[in-house]
């Protein structure tokens, strides 16, 4: 089954690749075999290896940097019962505007695909034909047309024997009434002129222009903010915390205790607090009600004096500690508690209410609780958390 | 010259990394509702095009009292305090003693500015007071900000205690303040500190401008959804018309489940333009037509009937070239005409019987059979409306928070409405265009219009 829309920008048209192998059969093939003595015009074959080449990618170029791209494939694509604009995979290489480059570098492989046909059919056809290269003008003589087959040869200057030869040039000059050809033999020898010309201006410069392009649409491809966004997106690891084990609470308190208010809880608070707890406790005092449970009472808090925490630390009664439910357990509690014992009660109000403890808050006290065994934390059973 | 450098500082639990979160833009920041989370000093550089500063997420004070004794009992003066508080911080004993303090105070003393954070909803205490102290010790340019965690009830009284102590007070939600405020916020910050305020200003700028390409990437994104949901469809070539029928349940399911993963990569590309890496969303599957099966010929390299009789005519017309070719042109182009018209021919009468043939044994023709695209006009709408709901949640959506982001879709038509009428227009337009599955020249742009 086919899904649409895996777009592989890179990948070739095999169809558009081998009209261009044919072409370039078709006309080596067409220019090679020549005349009954099987004569060929040296300057039809620079037409064909050098000209062409040089101009259709000059036009492909200008026309897709200046233009809307006039190449092959691009020519292709615009006849109307073979047009695939419609096909999602055009759709995609639009949408990453590839689509004007995609067309020239579908052209730029068909013209590779002419190039090496070319190649291929002229080395054929030297093996087994002899292929005689001659030109003819009308206008020009050979010192007219030598420098310009030295500046065509230029960039195979390193290579002797693909450089043009001006006696070479004068032998092969033809003319179909007189009889020109000192010496058969040296026809076929531009050979190797012709074999360069193709290396180079077909071959060589059209696979820079391939290449380079493969690579800019590669480019483009994986520069697209879209890519780079999917590429972004693998997630960055997160610590996640470990739950940790949480003390019981105990809704009871064993008198006789020593008070310890920590976090400042107003005094009608605490009274109402406890008195919930104790089935008798109704018709008793605040007073007489804190007198039940509390023996003594002390001040430990961080504004308290250094006498006052001096009292506190060497206690050895049952505690009581009071603190606020919300404010989270800090470290001068905690360094606090470990050298008491007794019963630790949070506590949340607004105004003057008591209100229920938040979850959260209790599972930090229940967190803190857990590592000191000397403490059990005290909870009214009224101001659980409804959560 | 140095990055501006910001320590976000105070009581544990009170939204310190949620601040740093939302301002950083970073949502891979631990933030957690049981205290002591954060337990070392970690440095977040926000970076942007021309800028950056760095934010430092601490841990919150845990012996505020007893580090002011011992500070107090080395600086005797105010000249000597600053000193002081570098002494704390090297001391080899305060780092066993005192491991939180010493994390929160050590990039105050390598020059990050203050911004200690209170909890609006809940009461002043006066155990707040050594903290503020302390702070106060370091000589650091400071800010306070409240954060009303639940409430703002608590706000004033704040204020009031805050300016006692610190040069600038802001109420500050790091879950609710939208870009704007938080742009605000760092301008804001640029007056802490003289020099850095040139800095600062290209980070706003800079995040300003950031803002706006991610509006235009977010178009980008939707206009890419809209084609390629819109011109999706899923083929399988099959030989007859009973095994088309056959595979169609497999077509739909495989359809769907395209349309429906095209959507979430979409959702996943806007969620990490707006770096929200972890956030989940919860959004109903869209509801998709279901009568979308089709079964066409195809031909000689699954060719449609169309394509074939125009293939047929071009090689037809080649093969004519070459024969006026060789006759030098003394044909009149005959051949080439005659050939195309040959071609054309064959391939109209001939179409019909190549889906039966054979070659050594293979099919050179069959049945197409295809799910989709859907060409209902109201689809492109569905899309739109979808996409714009998650864009205003996510592009507004503050780093700090962790919780699913539910999303009901909303009226299309409203928005649509408060477009210029040659918008609207051109919205229809393309919408139309979508739906018969053909291109839409810049629709990103015309799209832009209705995410602003």
């Amino acid at each position: 089954m086919n899904n649409t829309f895996d777009l592989h920008p890179l990948k070739l048209s095999w169809l558009i690749v081998s009209i261009g192998a044919s072409l370039g059969f078709i006309l080596s093939w067409g220019s090679l075999t020549g005349d009954a003595q099987g004569r060929v015009n040296l300057f039809h074959l620079l037409v064909v290896y050098m000209l062409i080449p040089i101009l259709s990618i000059i036009v492909s170029l200008g026309s897709a940097l200046f233009g809307k791209g006039l190449n092959l494939a691009g020519l292709l694509y615009a006849i109307p019962g073979l047009q695939r604009k419609s096909s999602p995979q055009w759709v995609k290489l639009r949408q990453y505007h590839l689509d004007k480059f995609w067309l020239l570098m579908q052209s730029q492989a068909a013209a590779l695909a002419f190039s090496i046909a070319s190649l291929l059919t002229f080395v054929f056809l030297l093996l087994v034909t002899d292929i005689n290269f001659i030109w003819r003008s009308t206008l020009l003589d050979a010192t007219d047309i030598f420098p310009f087959l030295q500046w065509i040869a230029k960039p195979w200057y390193f290579w002797q024997q693909a450089q043009p030869d001006f006696t070479l040039l004068t032998q092969t000059q033809d003319s179909r009434l007189l009889e020109t050809h000192n010496v058969a033999s040296n026809l076929g020898l531009w050979w190797k002129f012709i074999l360069a010309t193709q290396l180079f201006y077909s071959l060589f410069l059209r696979s820079i222009v391939f290449v380079s392009l493969r690579v800019w649409i590669h480019l483009t491809y994986e520069n697209d903010f879209e890519i780079k966004l999917q590429k972004r997106q693998i997630k960055p690891d997160i610590r996640e915390p470990a739950s940790p084990n949480q003390s019981i609470i105990t809704h009871q308190l064993i008198p006789p205790l020593v008070l310890n208010n920590w976090g400042q809880v107003p005094r009608k608070l605490i009274s109402q607090n406890l008195r919930s707890t104790q089935a008798d406790a109704e018709n008793l005092s605040d007073e007489d009600l804190m007198t039940r449970y509390f023996i003594d009472e002390m001040i430990s808090d961080p504004t308290a004096t250094e006498a006052q925490q001096y009292n506190t630390i060497s206690c050895t009664q049952k505690q009581l500690v009071l603190t606020r439910a919300w404010e989270p357990p800090l470290g001068e509690l905690e360094d606090f508690l470990k050298l008491g014992c007794g019963y630790l009660c949070p506590m949340d109000w607004q105004g003057e209410q008591l209100q229920s403890l938040k979850q959260s808050d209790l599972e930090e006290w229940q967190r803190l609780l857990e590592q000191l065994p000397n403490w059990t934390l005290f909870v009214n059973k009224e101001y659980l958390p409804h959560e | 010259m140095n990055s501006p450098k910001f320590a976000v500082v105070g009581h544990p639990n009170k939204g310190k990394s949620s601040i740093v979160a939302t301002l950083s833009h970073n949502d891979s920041i631990e933030i957690s509702k049981r205290s002591g989370t954060t337990q070392q000093a970690q440095c977040f550089e926000i970076k942007t095009t021309h800028s950056s500063y760095e934010l430092f997420d601490t841990p919150g004070f845990q012996r505020p009292s007893k580090v002011l004794a011992w500070l107090k009992n080395q600086a005797k003066s105010a000249d000597k305090r600053s000193q002081a508080v570098q002494k704390f911080v090297d001391d080899a004993s305060c780092q066993q003693l005192f491991p939180d303090e010493i994390e929160l105070l050590k990039p105050l003393t390598a020059g990050a500015a203050i911004l200690y954070v209170v909890d609006g909803s809940r009461p002043f205490g006066i155990e707040y007071e050594a903290e503020m102290e302390i702070l106060q010790w370091t000589g650091a340019p400071s800010m306070a900000l409240i954060n009303p965690i639940e409430n703002s009830q608590y706000v004033e009284e704040w204020e009031r205690v805050l300016v006692q102590y610190f040069r600038t007070v802001r109420v500050f939600n790091p879950m609710e303040a939208d870009f704007h405020k938080q742009m605000d916020l760092l301008n804001v910050f640029a007056h802490l500190q003289p020099q850095w305020a040139q800095k600062l200003k290209l980070v706003t700028q800079d995040l300003e401008l950031k803002r706006l390409e991610q509006s235009q990437q977010c178009s980008i994104i939707l206009a890419r959804l809209l084609e390629d949901l819109c011109h999706h469809k899923t083929t399988q070539k099959v030989l007859s018309k009973a095994q088309a029928n056959l595979v169609e349940p497999l077509l739909k399911n495989q359809y769907l489940k395209w349309m429906v993963n095209r959507e979430q990569k979409a959702i996943q590309e806007m969620l990490t333009l707006y770096s929200h890496y972890h956030t989940q969303i919860h959004i109903e599957d869209m509801s998709l037509p279901h009568d979308l099966f089709d079964c066409e010929q195809w031909y000689l390299w699954g060719l449609t009937k169309n394509q074939l009789m125009t293939s047929a005519a071009i090689t037809g017309a080649a093969a004519g070239s070459a024969i006026d070719l060789a006759l030098a042109g003394s044909s009149l182009m005959l051949g080439a005409v005659g050939g195309g018209m040959v071609g054309l021919a064959s391939a109209w009468l001939g179409a019909n019987k190549l889906v039966d043939m054979r070659l050594q044994g293979l099919p050179i023709g069959g049945y197409d059979a295809s799910f989709g695209p859907i060409s209902h006009q109201n689809f492109p709408y569905v899309v739109i409306g979808r996409f714009l709901t998650l864009y205003q949640k996510i592009s507004t959506r503050n780093h700090a928070l962790r919780e699913i982001l539910d999303i009901n879709p909303i009226d299309l038509k409203e928005k649509i409405n408060q477009l210029e009428v040659s918008e609207q227009k051109k919205l229809h337009l393309s919408c139309d265009k979508l739906s018969h599955q053909k291109p839409v020249e810049d629709l990103n742009k015309i799209l832009l219009q209705i995410l602003n």
